[in-house]
Parts: structure tokens; sequence; C-alpha cells
């Protein structure tokens, strides 16, 4: 049996189409109405787990799924002990940091970072040699520098939208973010198979999709 | 339990007791940095001024030890870390072989780590590589040093989809980037895998694989090598480890529960003509997964009040015991708030146990 984390949302659902259509379908999972959490198909060796994205990377990190479906955005951020075994290419974002247009870096002060991922900030910022303070934040990072908290925001953005309603821009890209599939370290040895085998359906199901 | 078990392997194969003292000096651990997997220690100062630490790590106080003789140790001890952000104190069994360490030794060692691996459940792998394995193979490549970092992680991550992505930008050829991608993928019983891995890297076959069958060959005499599996994504902390290095799991724990390798640069560093291969045993990790947690406190709980008869209720609680079945007793009518809460299997009165223990 292959346990397997999905990520609450689209991203999951699209994911469980690919796999489906590769022999892993579980129905149950389509309903929507169904507050269940678990869904199993003991015919085809699979068991879901519909859990928040975030906390993809603990459960197959810690073994509870042998693999998972989770955004570079996470695995960046949390960086769990995991094998990342595939991109999908699916899913995809940018990491940015963003500001007001008229943004100007002054050196002479500690810059001033609202952000869901202290880690990835904190390493960008390293890089470059610069002192910032990070805010973290849960939600509306772009409430942020709107009320003069933070300087800029380091944040995910897909279509810009939220942006643009705020009258922020991009300033750099951090990353480039999809989705990958990744697989407990143990899970890989004992399970190498079937594991390998639903990788191979997911490569499929990613190179129709091109 | 696990424990005496590990001891008692160690000891069969006349590896010797290697018995230490919670601290040793700061200073071992400070020109060691590199070799610790974190620089947090709790130190403090002993009465003469000098700094102290309690030891994080075991392999550096025996290599500390060695005067340059021949020697195998073993040690099951606790270590203290920084783990989760808090310090902790860890259970750690391993074994270490210093001195002239040849193909012999370092077989010897893989195997027993094999068998420490069969004291924790049945299902087990043993991952094997070469440290210089990959290294070779970008030199032969000649892949510009500044990619190492980023090939490495891509490869520790058995992330392929990044080798690619570095083919695209051009930084590496299509020839080289198919070749890394099937040597991530590679895990196969030690045999078969050096069989692959000499295929795919063609020409005259590297010393490392030549090394490794001569490994396998031992193995394959210790009854172990069924075990044994080639994956050379094994490369985390290659900056102490040359050569052979390997990392053990069981089916029923979800990470690494024993590590080690041969790691010469150790004893050279600390002055010393030897060299040095060894493993350790994370015995929290096998713990915390594989420990039976008991459902309940006692099989059974006999009641009784003060006016019971007490020699009666000793003879019976004698019974119980006797046959195997952990008993506890408690007064009826004392106040029962004093009580923690308990769960037992059964909770029977005295005259009830009485009747059932067939007194």
């Amino acid at each position: 049996m292959i346990n397997i984390a999905l990520p609450k949302g689209r991203l999951g659902r699209q994911v469980y189409d690919i796999l489906a259509a590769a022999g892993y379908e579980c129905p149950e999972i389509l309903d929507s109405r169904s507050r269940k959490l678990v869904f199993e198909n003991e015919e085809a060796g699979v068991r879901y787990f519909s859990v928040k994205p975030t906390d993809v990377g603990i459960y197959v990190e810690r073994g509870t799924a042998d693999i998972g479906i989770a955004g570079k955005d996470i695995l960046l951020e949390y960086q769990p002990d995991v094998y990342e075994l595939l991109d999908l290419n699916i899913g995809k974002c940018r990491m940015c940091i963003s500001g007001f247009p008229d943004f100007y870096d002054d050196h002479e002060r500690v810059l001033k970072v609202a952000t869901k991922f202290p880690h990835i900030a904190r390493a960008y910022y390293e890089e470059m040699g610069r002192d910032i303070d990070i805010i973290k934040l849960h939600g509306s990072i772009e409430l942020a520098p709107i009320l003069k908290m933070a300087d800029v925001i380091c944040d995910i953005v897909e279509t810009g939208t939220t942006l643009k309603e705020n009258n922020l821009v991009v300033l750099d890209t951090v990353v480039d973010i999809s989705a990958r599939l990744i697989a407990n370290k143990v899970g890989w040895q004992f399970k190498n198979e079937q594991i390998l085998k639903i990788r191979d359906a997911l490569i499929s199901g990613r190179d129709a999709e091109l | 339990m696990l424990k005496q078990k590990l001891n008692e392997l160690f000891a069969g194969y006349g590896y010797r007791r290697f018995r230490l003292s919670k601290f040793e000096e700061y200073d071992l651990y400070a020109g060691n940095k590199d070799f610790l997997k974190s620089g947090q220690l709790i130190t403090f100062t002993d009465l003469d001024g000098s700094l102290l630490a309690l030891k994080p790590d075991i392999t550096l106080s025996i290599v500390k030890n060695n005067r340059g003789e021949d020697d195998k140790v073993f040690y099951n001890e606790m270590v203290y870390r920084a783990k989760d952000h808090h310090y902790r104190e860890i259970p750690q069994a391993g074994v270490e072989c210093l001195g002239n360490v040849d193909v012999y030794a370092e077989a010897e060692v893989t195997a027993l780590a094999c068998r420490a691996l069969a004291c924790i459940a049945d299902s087990y792998v043993l991952r094997v590589s070469d440290v210089g394995f990959l290294q070779s193979v970008y030199e032969e490549e000649q892949i510009p040093e500044s990619l190492y970092p980023a090939l490495s992680e891509a490869v520790s991550y058995k992330n392929t989809d990044e080798i690619t992505k570095l083919c695209r930008a051009g930084k590496i050829s299509n020839d080289t980037a198919g070749k890394l991608k099937a040597l991530i993928s590679l895990y196969k019983p030690l045999k078969q895998g050096i069989d692959e891995a000499a295929r795919l890297t063609g020409e005259a076959e590297k010393g490392e694989l030549e090394h490794l069958r001569r490994i396998a060959e031992i193995l394959e005499a210790f009854g172990v090598i069924d075990h044994v599996y080639l994956d050379f994504t094994l490369i985390n902390s290659m900056d102490y480890y040359n050569g052979l290095i390997f990392q053990g799991a069981v089916a029923s724990v979800p990470v690494t529960v024993l590590s080690g390798g041969r790691y010469d640069r150790l004893p050279k560093k600390m002055g010393k003509n030897i060299s040095a291969i060894g493993f350790a045993v994370y015995m929290d990790a096998v713990e915390n997964s594989l420990s039976p947690s008991r459902p309940y406190d006692a099989d059974i709980l006999i009641t009784y009040t003060q006016d019971s008869d007490f020699v009666r209720l000793a003879r019976i609680v004698e019974a119980y015991e006797k046959k195997g079945s952990t008993v506890r007793t408690v007064r009826r009518d004392a106040a029962k708030n004093s009580v923690r809460e308990k769960r037992f299997c059964a909770v029977r009165t005295m005259e009830e146990a009485e009747r059932e223990a067939g007194i």
C-alpha cells in the first residue's frame, strides 16, 4: 500500500486526475460534500490523504505518507528531509520580492520584509549581504507595505492581480516555483518499485500536457 | 533490550566496550566543528576554570584517546545535542575500527552494520556508496568545480529534473546529464549495481567500483549481501568521509537509523597516523518508532477494603504475579481521587480474583 499526501485544493485535484488516469483512482475523493480525509483503494494499492499544502512535507518526512505533492516554495521554506523525485511542471508561479514602484532600497537602514516564507526571504537577502528584519505574517501580506509596516514583501506571485490592485509591483524574482513529487527516504527504499511506477505515471501525465 | 542485543553483537566480533565520562574538554569540539553536525554544545566551566562540554559525539573522544594502535571498540552511550531548537539527551550506539583499516576491516564493519540492523527488524536495507565515485565522474566529465555544490545537492535529493535544467541552461552537456541522471536513479543490489555503474561510466573501471566489488565478495561470505544496495546519492557530510560510506534503514522506521563510513581525515587532522571506519546507530529514532506502547498500566486491578484479609490478598497477588500477569491493588474505600486515572485489562474484587486464580 502506497500512502500519498495530496495538497487540498486545485493542485491536489490536478495531480489526482493524472494518477486516476494511470489506474490509481479512488472516486470517493471527488465527492466535494465529503468531509473524509483518508481515501483508500485497496485493489490499486493506494491510500490518499488530503492535507494542508504546507503540511505535505511533514507527512512525507515522518513517513506517514510515502510520497506527496508539494510546491517548491514549501520545500525551500521548511526543508523537509525527503527526496525530490519529479518536477510536475504544474502549479507554476514565482516567489517574488514586491513593493511600491518607487521603492528605493536605502542600505543605511535595516530592510523590513513581510512574508509567509521567512526562511526563503532570509536566504535571499543573506546571499546579497543585506541586513533585514523579517515580519512573519500568515496572510494578506500586501497589507504590510501599504500600512508602512514593511518596506517590501516576499511572496508568491501567480497572476499579479493582487499586487496590481494594491499598486504594488514585482521588484525581483527569488525563485520559480512548481509542484514536486517528494518521497520519504526510507519508504523510497522499501517501496521502490511502486514509487517509481507512480513517478512514471506522473511523468507521462506531465508530458501529455506539454 | 535492543541495547543489550547490540552490545552482545559487537562484543561477539571482538570489539571492546568504550566507556567515557559525560564531560569532555570543550577544545576538542571547538577544533573539530565541521565534524559535528551542529556547533551548539552545552558548555560549563570546571572548578579549575577550564571549559568543559557535555559530549555531543563519541567518535571524536575515541579517536582522541587512540595512541596510534589498532583498535576495535563499540559504545552505547548518551550524547547531548541541539535538536528541534532544544538540547536533548540522545542515546547512541556504534562501532569504530581504528588503525590499519584494510578491505577486510571495511567489510567487517559493514557486515556488523547489517547485523545491527537485523537486531532492529528483519526487513532492512543498508545502502552503500563511495564518496570518491561521483567526484571522479565530475572530473572525468570535466564539470567546472563551481557546479559541484549545485550538482551534489541535486544528487542528494535524487532530483533528476534539476540536472535536466542545468543541461538546458547549457552548464553541462547532454551526455553528462544523461550519465548523472542514470547514476542518481541507480538503486540495485550491490553486485548488480556495480555492474550497472561500470556499464554507465564505461571504459576502464574506476578504482572505487573495483574496491566495492572486493567488499561485496567479503559481504557475501558474511551472508549479508542480500540486504546491501548501491546508491550513489548518499553524499551528505562528504567533507569528513572519504571512500566507503553507508546508511541503514528498517521498513518500520521512517528515518535513517544507522550511518557510517570511512573517515581517515579526522585522525589525520588530530595528528594521528591511522585510518578509521565506523558507524552509529540512532537509538532514539529506533526507540521512538518501535518500542511497543502498552495500552494499560497493569493486567489486573484487585480492589479490597479495610476489612479484607490482607494475608489472603498477598497470596492472591503472588499467585497472579507467578502466572506472569502484572497486578496492582487498590483500597476500594480509600479516597479515589488520590489515585491517578489508570487503565487496566480487568478490574476484580478480591473475591473474584481469588476464584479466577483458582486458589
